[in-house]
């Protein structure tokens, strides 16, 4: 079990998280807010990049600062943006950083073998990174996360740059990992968890909002949901009016879908909330914050 | 020990291994070749160059009165030869220039006398008439070895002893060669810029690359984690001693060809050097301790240089940071810490106590900064 304890982080006089608590056991858990909230400054305290100002984080009981390379060995982690030799192949990039994470020469070459054969990049295991496209390189990235086979697998915007088959293909891949281990996912992008997180994990103010399943977080706003369509001449006034979540046109008409708290008018149809609806919610105010010099 | 490998990889890409010859190669050309090429420089330096070789040859590493009798004999024998020689050309004898006394009293004011007196000299390039002035100096420094003494003009009580001591030792007789010492520091001075450079070159990039492409968020959250930052140091040494080491082979394998062997084993206390010592030491072991000198340097830069690949921001900041650097290693600190070491002028343990100054700072700065490195936040 990994625990965040009454963790506060401040960058000088500005408070990026405060006394954050939050308990993470195996599973697929997603970090869901918009950037700037504090996801990427939580992740970094997880992966020990940042020191938590107050309060602990705790792997089995034993502060991670203190385990220092006993939990770091236990750790898989993907950054938001992380850095590749482009004159490197990803054979001999994996097998620099498997070296980095103490893994011996003969277990790590049949490692990144089996590795760059999972993200499908088995076929280039020897070229050059300087053409690759983004997604490969992602791919790349998805691969030295688990080159230790981590206890702990920890990914910042992992399908940033992947094409619809590859997402698909990772979140399948994330699953099957999540039965023994810990997956913490942190995005903005709702539909990278929402089928396949536990638990998700909002976080606003700097503080967690809601740690809870994708049903139970989606209950908050249920029956505030409501489809309509409006005509093209009404569409800015309701706009101005009420929460739209999507629109979309159709038949001449646009098909709206929208949150309020007011009693329901005939013509709506009450729809069940999504997670991108409970998002949309939550940060509708929310303006980019001084965090975003730090994180995100 | 394999990360370690992979990190000198890393610092020797075939980019930098271009880039260094490049640099070698131009600063070779335009600082080195020249004083192997001319070595010894003109004459009458050629020709003492050689009259001390020949001295080596047949007196050993000293000359007393008897081999002192000897030389001069040798001299006189020149004389005659040059005699000869004048009394052979027609010329010579129509200007009345039939003795070599005559000739070195030619009046060159006068146009037709000066003719001749250059004819000898830089058409004909007679040997024997560079060789008798370069004796003639040779000769004149054995006889009046009060000189050695007062070419160092304004000396303190500890200097003048130390003089003293050394022609009660023997310096008035022993053998050495001024052009010799000369020639060398001048080439390992410009050798230690080019292997001071090459250093920054090389060292530059050890942390400002994986700091700037982010890969260290990948290297700090793994088992080695921030200890990396001391394997990288260690990596920025071995490739400075791999860069020390082949600098220093390359320019003692070029040497070589000086020809200057004979002169290894003896002092450099000699009459016929203008260069006094603390210590009693002889030209190799000079020689070894500028070597040593500049490996302790290379090591001080290296530490020096690291911290600022970890501090700076950018390449410019980086290079820019190194040129002050650069400007005191490459003037100041190779006047005093390459050449002339352990040199009278200068205080007696100066080259200990900069070394160790400079070490000891060097290393305080990178201990702070390995120190924050530890506890920092990786933003």
């Amino acid at each position: 079990m990994l625990l965040v304890e009454e963790v506060t982080k401040n960058f000088g006089k500005f408070t990026a998280l405060k006394k954050i608590n939050i308990e993470f056991h195996n599973g697929v858990y997603g970090l869901l807010a918009p950037n700037g909230a504090g996801k990427t400054t939580l992740i970094k305290m997880l992966t020990t990049l940042l020191f938590p100002t107050s309060g602990t984080i705790r792997y089995e009981g034993h502060d991670i600062i203190k385990m220092d390379d006993k939990y770091r060995e236990l750790i898989g982690y993907l950054p938001q943006e992380f850095g590749y030799y482009k004159n490197y192949s990803p054979t001999a990039y994996l097998l620099y950083l498997a070296a980095l994470k103490g893994i011996d020469r003969k277990t790590a070459v049949a490692r990144v073998k089996e590795l760059l054969k999972i993200v499908a990049l088995d076929h280039v295991a020897t070229k050059k990174m300087k053409k690759f496209s983004g997604g490969m390189i992602q791919r790349v990235g998805i691969a030295q996360a688990m080159l230790n086979d981590p206890r702990i697998l920890i990914l910042d915007e992992p399908t940033a740059g992947l094409d619809p088959k590859e997402r698909v293909r990772f979140r399948n891949l994330l699953t099957n990992l999540a039965r023994d281990r810990i997956v913490i996912l942190s995005t903005h992008i709702v539909s990278d968890v929402e089928s396949i997180a536990n638990e998700i994990i909002m976080i606003k103010n700097q503080e967690v909002l809601y740690k809870d399943t994708v049903i139970n977080i989606c209950r908050k706003i249920d029956g505030l949901v409501y489809e309509t369509e409006v005509d093209y001449g009404d569409t800015e006034k309701f706009r101005s009016t009420y929460l739209t979540l999507s629109e979309k046109q159709e038949t001449g008409k646009m098909h709206m879908r929208f949150l309020t708290t007011e009693d329901a008018k005939p013509e709506w149809k009450t729809v069940h909330p999504n997670l991108e609806d409970v998002f949309l919610y939550i940060y509708q105010d929310e303006v980019p914050s001084a965090g975003d010099d730090f994180d995100d | 020990m394999r990360l370690l490998f992979e990190e000198l990889k890393k610092l020797f890409t075939v980019k930098t291994i271009i880039l260094l010859l490049l640099v070698s190669i131009i600063i070779y050309q335009m600082f080195i070749v020249f004083d192997f090429k001319h070595f010894p420089n003109g004459r009458p330096v050629l020709d003492e160059f050689l009259a001390t070789q020949k001295m080596l040859e047949d007196y050993g590493e000293s000359m007393d009165e008897d081999e002192f009798e000897d030389f001069k004999s040798i001299y006189d024998q020149r004389i005659n030869e040059a005699t000869q020689y004048l009394q052979s050309q027609d010329d010579m004898v129509a200007a009345g220039l039939d003795s070599y006394t005559k000739f070195k009293s030619i009046d060159l004011e006068n146009e037709k006398l000066a003719a001749l007196h250059n004819k000898v000299y830089h058409e004909d390039y007679v040997d024997v008439f560079w060789e008798i002035p370069a004796r003639e100096d040779m000769i004149e420094r054995y006889e009046h070895p009060e000189r050695y003494i007062q070419q160092y003009g304004q000396i303190n009580e500890k200097q003048k002893a130390r003089i003293e001591e050394l022609m009660k030792n023997g310096a008035a007789t022993a053998i050495f060669s001024y052009q010799v010492f000369e020639n060398y520091n001048t080439l390992i001075k410009n050798v230690a810029i080019l292997i001071f450079l090459s250093i920054m070159l090389v060292i530059l990039p050890l942390y400002i690359g994986d700091r700037r492409n982010h890969a260290v968020f990948l290297q700090y959250t793994s088992k080695v984690g921030r200890t990396l930052f001391t394997k990288k140091l260690l990596a920025g040494l071995i490739a400075s001693f791999i860069v020390i080491t082949v600098q220093l082979v390359c320019f003692f394998f070029l040497y070589k060809g000086n020809d200057i062997s004979m002169f290894l084993p003896l002092t450099l206390h000699s009459i016929y050097n203008a260069f006094i010592s603390w210590y009693d030491i002889t030209f190799l072991q000079y020689i070894l301790l500028t070597v040593v000198s500049i490996y302790l340097i290379g090591l001080a830069l290296v530490l020096v240089t690291a911290c600022i690949s970890s501090i700076a921001p950018n390449y410019m900041t980086s290079v820019g940071l190194h040129v002050p650097l650069a400007f005191i290693l490459f003037g100041v600190g190779t006047t005093y810490l390459v050449q002339n070491l352990t040199t009278l002028y200068l205080f007696k343990y100066l080259l200990p106590v900069l070394l160790a100054a400079i070490l000891s700072l060097s290393f305080i700065l990178f201990w702070w900064k390995y120190k924050r490195e530890k506890w920092k936040d990786i933003t």
